[in-house]
């Protein structure tokens, strides 16, 4: 690595981006202006936000009681609500003017009042022909909403006992398919709770009573937090935001043209034939990328701190954006937090950027190729602001979100949580920092991606090829497609599928799931991609003994992993809903017709289809990784990932690496099968057969009852239990040791010789 | 000097599988020597001259250039080599006088030094008015000048010139002519690849002539000329074209 070379390379592609108009506009002159327009057009709107004057008709107004006004000279009584409200609602009463047409009243009065304690609702009228006339005369007198006095508001005065359930009624017409009159009805809900109120307190005063009778209590909440850390709080969600998308988006000009537009002028392989080496190239260029990157966002963020900071003095005096008084000024400290913070982060958004747009050929195609990497990082940035997302260790190990929440804390001042989780969001920054240029310097080093030739792309060409080209076994690729296939009709069978409500239900579910979603797609793969279907699922029959070896491992090995099991649960507790879902399957399990009937569902058919598709074909696939056993790890790891509950998930890990050491091992998957298939049916078995654990159980060496809050369980016995797991221990390493004597699979050596001249230097 | 042995380079290629681009090339180019790689448009001219220049890695076969093999030891050979190709575009938003400092940078140049020789080769060429122009304002022959320029800053002992006078005029074409032929005469080793046959047979002391990503036949012009029974050069390249033509595809050609 020659940094000189980097250098010259980073100063001539900074110069080039700084003749580039089109850059300095987007980059340099867009976020200085963009703010002080979009202030500017805020500022503008906002004298046009007054509302336009809503009219609420009062009928029946000669009902209301003089005591308590609810209307003064055309306006509700100003202390029922404040100020704004109460001037923009113009009320008309019957009483003052005689504007009401006849049909209305007859209209209204046709309709009969229940008495109801239920005033939220406004009452249903029933004939829609009334509503339509309601409506249309509401929109013609443009009147927003109509309160309507049935009854007679008051105390009753009569002694009548029928009559002390009784209460009036006021009815709220209302047109909710119109924004202002369902604003308005809600305001002139809220005024007439208000007055209802003060009516109450009256009535209490009058008849001597004390108030307290109606309202025991006043709820006053109270905010501990002091309102600049509100506003910090406020700005710790924008800031961070603000800053990612605008450095992801400032990375995206820069990369195009340092990429894909160099390929296009041409200029890309004059750069190639310099003793720079691609490594030197792909940092000079990252660095420039970054510049800009970073650059576009500090701009950014310093043109709308400024503008917000104008904006918000301005308008926090005025009335009609209340809500911005809640952000404040924003904070100045946090800048060189967020500047550090931006820098790893720009850094991976940057060699990102340019790995991909080293695909394209053309500015245009650089632009296809940049939308995936917004649709990817957006949802990370997203994640970051909800509120229900703080920073802790499960998500310091998110790349960007880690680091945005990291600056969160930074700027709401909560500088221990800082503390603590610094070191796994840097270090998880950094490593996707130093994969990303990993993977830029890959592209770069591949002809494949710098030397791309523009064939055309064809459904059936495509098909062909992937027929002609099909190994024997799956290419990684393809192992991993699989995997996504499973997890993705996995996904859509979890939303359609219900609690299950029987027996046979539950044990269709778990058929269609097991069926469709893992081994369909496994067969399926293997039948289309791959050459030799029963080499990728490895049908072959195994040596002698090894199928009841693998079994009786089962066995043997059951204890071990059961306490396993108990520690998983011991650790990661369950969360109650998912214990009430347990209750109710196990409920299910209890009906099912016999034993055998749930040993099938739980243990034959998933053994079948799961090995098939996992040890066989994805296996098969991830076998070719650079060492067998990580092949064996992805696996297990991927075996857990289709398991939807996290508990099972880690215990699919741990029983699918044992899985896959004997695949390889035995070379067959009757073993894998035949584990599977005996490690579920002990749990069926343990489960259902309680008196295996009797005291009168021949049994009792090895199994014995405990007593839980829950009911029993059966538990093994210590000593045994050691013995079995060291049984098991030996097996699996005879197992092992069958791969010599296990006849090798000569079908692994075949390869296509290339039709060309013998190669002298294989490269 | 350039050993080329054995050269095969295959591309994946979803129509035909396989597909073969330059197949057993095997040729030497000598010091003091123009070499010609005559042959049609989509040949495989172009993919041997990237690999020898490094750009892309040979399937199979042995190159090396001033005794530096392309694939281990790619930087030295950059460092010894010029490459002027119809892909090596200069930068629009750079004057001559800078792309070329920057080039002489990258072959690690001192500064110093890099001044003097910029001063002689933009004298020498007559390129006063690329000074201070941008890239993108320049005239195709100027561009071509600034190119080899660039190719000629660091005084490579080997030097290839990919289709170098294709879309200039005569003039501009003849300077290129001249200026390649001058570098013969200082003793560099160059390959220059062409389908323009009055070009070749003026300025290559030795053609090879390729079809199909094979090399039909190599030799001085006159000794083939001779061998083939053929009146000139251009008569030459037709009867080999067409012979070739007539036998059976091996793989599928056809790359710029």
């Amino acid at each position: 690595m020659n940094w000189k070379n980097t250098k010259f390379i980073f100063q001539r592609e900074i110069i080039d981006q700084m003749r580039d108009r089109r850059t300095l506009f987007t980059i340099l002159v867009l976020p200085l202006i963009l703010y002080p327009l979009l202030g500017s057009a805020l500022l503008h709107t906002a004298q046009f936000m007054h509302r336009s004057q809503s009219i609420v008709w009062i009928i029946g107004a000669n009902k209301l009681p003089k005591t308590v006004p609810l209307v003064e000279n055309g306006r509700f009584v100003s202390s029922l609500a404040d100020f704004a409200t109460i001037e923009n609602i113009k009320v008309v009463s019957d009483s003052q003017e005689e504007i009401f047409a006849n049909e209305l009243r007859k209209s209204l009065a046709r309709l009969e009042p229940v008495p109801s304690r239920h005033e939220q609702h406004a009452r249903a009228i029933s004939n829609s022909s009334e509503k339509q006339w309601l409506q249309s005369h509401m929109q013609a007198n443009q009147v927003d909403v109509i309160v309507w006095v049935a009854d007679e508001i008051g105390p009753s005065q009569t002694d009548d006992p029928q009559s002390i359930d009784q209460i009036a009624s006021v009815q709220l017409i209302v047109n909710s398919a119109r924004d202002k009159s369902r604003m308005t009805a809600l305001e002139v809900q809220k005024l007439l709770g208000n007055w209802r109120a003060k009516l109450i307190e009256d009535n209490f005063v009058q008849n001597d009573l004390p108030f307290a009778l109606a309202f025991p209590f006043a709820i006053d909440p109270i905010d501990v937090v002091d309102s600049t850390i509100q506003q910090a709080a406020t700005w710790s969600k924008i800031l961070p935001l603000i800053v990612m998308l605008w450095a992801l988006t400032g990375a995206f000009y820069p990369a195009i043209d340092l990429c894909a537009g160099e390929k296009e002028r041409g200029t890309l392989e004059t750069l190639l034939s310099s003793p720079a080496t691609r490594a030197e190239i792909v940092i000079g260029k990252m660095m420039t990328i970054m510049v800009f990157s970073v650059g576009n966002s500090i701009l950014n963020l310093f043109s709308m701190m400024l503008t917000g900071f104008f904006v918000i003095q301005h308008l926090g005096s005025a009335s009609p954006m209340n809500g911005l008084s809640m952000v404040g000024a924003p904070p100045l400290n946090a800048i060189p937090w967020i500047v550090l913070g931006l820098l790893p982060v720009a850094a991976m958004f940057s060699a990102l950027a340019l790995a991909l747009a080293s695909f394209a050929r053309s500015s245009k195609e650089g632009q296809y190729y940049l939308i995936p990497l917004l649709m990817c990082l957006l949802p990370l940035m997203m994640l970051s602001s909800m509120p229900t997302t703080n920073l802790e260790l499960g998500t310091s190990f998110i790349p960007v979100t880690g680091m945005m929440l990291l600056l969160r804390s930074m700027i709401e001042g909560n500088y221990s949580n800082v503390v603590q989780y610094a070191s796994p969001v840097l270090a998880t920054t950094l490593f996707c920092c130093w994969l990303s240029i990993r993977w830029a310097v890959a592209q770069f080093n591949s002809e494949n991606v710098l030397f791309r030739s523009s064939d055309q792309f064809g459904f059936g060409l495509w098909l062909k090829q992937v027929m002609r080209d099909r190994d024997l076994k799956p290419s990684l690729g393809q192992a991993i497609l699989c995997v996504v296939t499973i997890l993705i009709i996995k996904f859509f069978l979890s939303l359609a599928v219900t609690m299950p409500q029987s027996w046979h239900e539950f044990a269709k579910q778990i058929w269609v799931v097991q069926i469709a979603a893992i081994a369909i797609p496994g067969l399926l793969m293997a039948a289309i991609l791959t050459r030799c279907a029963k080499a990728t699922l490895r049908l072959n029959t195994p040596r002698a003994g090894l199928i009841a070896a693998a079994a009786l491992t089962a066995i043997l090995l059951y204890p071990a992993l059961s306490y396993l099991g108990q520690i998983v649960l011991h650790l990661y507790p369950p969360r109650a809903e998912l214990q009430k879902v347990e209750t109710v399957l196990a409920a299910l399990i209890d009906n099912a017709p016999g034993i055998l009937a749930v040993l099938l569902v739980f243990s034959v058919v998933p053994a079948i289809c799961e090995e098939l598709t996992f040890r066989g074909f994805i296996l098969s696939g991830l076998e070719k990784l650079r060492g067998r056993w990580s092949g064996v790890i992805l696996t297990s790891i991927f075996f857990g990932a289709t398991h939807a509950v996290f508990q099972q998930s880690v215990m699919a890990f741990v029983v699918g690496l044992i899985l896959g050491f004997i695949a390889l091992r035995t070379a067959s998957i009757w073993p894998c099968i035949a584990f599977h298939m005996t490690h579920n049916g002990m749990t069926i078995i343990l489960s259902r057969m309680k008196h295996l654990a009797a005291s009168d159980s021949p049994f009792t060496w090895v199994l014995r009852e405990t007593e839980l809050a829950s009911g029993t369980r059966i538990e093994f016995e210590p000593l045994a239990a050691c013995g079995m797991t060291l049984a098991a221990t030996v097996l699996l390493i005879w197992i092992g040791k069958q791969k010599e004597l296990s006849n090798p699979t000569p079908i692994e050596q075949v390869e296509l010789q290339p039709h060309f001249s013998t190669p002298i230097q294989s490269t | 000097m350039i050993h080329v042995r054995q050269l095969v380079k295959a591309y994946e290629d979803p129509a035909a599988g396989k597909f073969v681009a330059v197949d057993s090339v095997t040729f030497d180019a000598l010091p003091g020597q123009i070499f010609g790689l005559l042959g049609p448009n989509g040949a495989g001219k172009t993919t041997v001259l990237r690999i020898l220049s490094t750009l892309l890695k040979p399937t199979s076969g042995l190159v090396s250039v001033n005794g530096y093999d392309t694939v281990a030891d790619a930087e030295d050979v950059r460092r010894h080599l010029g490459f002027v190709s119809t892909n090596t575009a200069i930068y629009d938003r750079m004057t001559g006088w800078e792309m070329v400092r920057h080039f002489g940078r990258l072959y690690g140049m001192p500064e110093r030094i890099l001044a003097e020789r910029m001063e002689e080769l933009f004298e020498r060429f007559h390129m006063g008015r690329c000074r201070n122009l941008l890239g993108g304002k320049m005239s195709t022959g100027m561009k071509q000048k600034v190119s080899i320029a660039r190719a000629m800053v660091h005084d490579p002992p080997v030097l290839i010139f990919d289709e170098a006078t294709s879309g200039l005029d005569i003039l501009a074409a003849r300077e290129v002519l001249d200026t390649v032929q001058m570098l013969r005469d200082q003793g560099k080793c160059i390959v220059f690849s062409s389908h323009i046959m009055s070009e070749v047979k003026r300025i290559c002391d030795y053609v090879a002539v390729m079809h199909r990503g094979r090399i039909l036949a190599t030799g001085t012009i006159q000794g083939l000329i001779e061998q083939y029974n053929q009146n000139d050069l251009e008569e030459l390249f037709y009867q080999l074209v067409s012979m070739d033509n007539s036998k059976p595809v091996l793989g599928k050609t056809g790359i710029a």
